[in-house]
């Protein structure tokens, strides 16, 4: 499994495991109510699931098994920069209206997760190809 | 549900809400992504190709038995708010949440490098 899978892989674990501790605590006050509070915990809840979880998991797998060109996995940049992104944006738009932060902040926070989805689709566009397919060419510097 | 809009039906109908995004999301979607991890990521070792089998059971049965004791209690706990359906909700979540626990622990020792 190359590095950065390893990275994307395990960063969504880490929100698997936060994502479904609050989810269980939301789901244990529904039964038996103990803390008001912990309904303010639903977004960081869906936050942390969809995007920490679910896409990340997604782009740490197939940044991993997608084709590659021969031994190349393509340009990695952008794949790197969706997982700075993807991390960013669930921070600011999961945990931002929980610490009460402007709206603007969560704003920027849904502009880095699609600057994230933009940002891998450019990575993984090129490997959804049949078998023996050429690589795209990439300008060289002078 | 997705009469719901058009047509004024029990309460029962809008209390399923909650259970059908979780039955998606958790019970599919989610448990697909053990399933898959559990069957192609790296091996754990040359002994424990899985990892610990036992932990990996565990994780199956308290998913699933989790999310059954929720599809059950939590829409009859919202229509009839009864101790053995806020038990059962309250119950179902400890048994999800040591699932995830359980597959978190398991599959880390697996995410690596080759």
């Amino acid at each position: 499994m190359p590095r950065l899978s390893c990275w994307f892989i395990r960063a969504a674990l880490l929100y698997l495991a936060v994502g479904i501790t609050f989810g269980s605590l939301l789901l244990f006050h529904k039964g038996i109510p103990f803390e008001p509070f912990v309904w303010r915990l639903l977004p960081v809840h869906v936050e942390f699931l969809l995007f920490g979880w679910t896409v990340q998991l997604a782009m740490g797998v197939a940044f991993w098994i997608f084709p590659r060109f021969w031994r190349s996995r393509g340009d990695e940049r952008p794949a790197w920069l969706a997982f700075g992104l993807l991390n960013v944006g669930v921070w600011l738009a999961g945990v931002g209206p929980l610490l009460g932060v402007p709206p603007v902040i969560i704003f920027l926070g849904r502009l880095a997760e699609a600057g994230a989805a933009a940002a891998f689709a450019i990575h993984a566009w090129s490997r959804v190809k049949p078998p023996g397919a050429e690589p795209p060419k990439v300008p060289q510097n002078p | 549900m997705a009469l719901l809009p058009l047509w004024e039906l029990h309460a029962g109908v809008a209390a399923l809400a909650p259970v059908y995004l979780h039955l998606f999301m958790w019970g599919w979607v989610t448990q697909l992504i053990f399933g898959v991890a559990y069957w192609m990521f790296p091996k754990y070792s040359k002994d424990k190709p899985h990892g610990h089998e036992g932990w990996w059971e565990a994780t199956f049965w308290l998913f699933n038995i989790g999310l059954i004791l929720r599809i059950i209690g939590e829409p009859l706990h919202l229509l009839r708010p009864e101790a053995l359906w806020a038990w059962l909700t309250s119950i179902s979540a400890v048994l999800q949440w040591l699932a995830g626990m359980a597959f978190v622990v398991n599959t880390w020792g697996r995410v690596k490098e080759r």
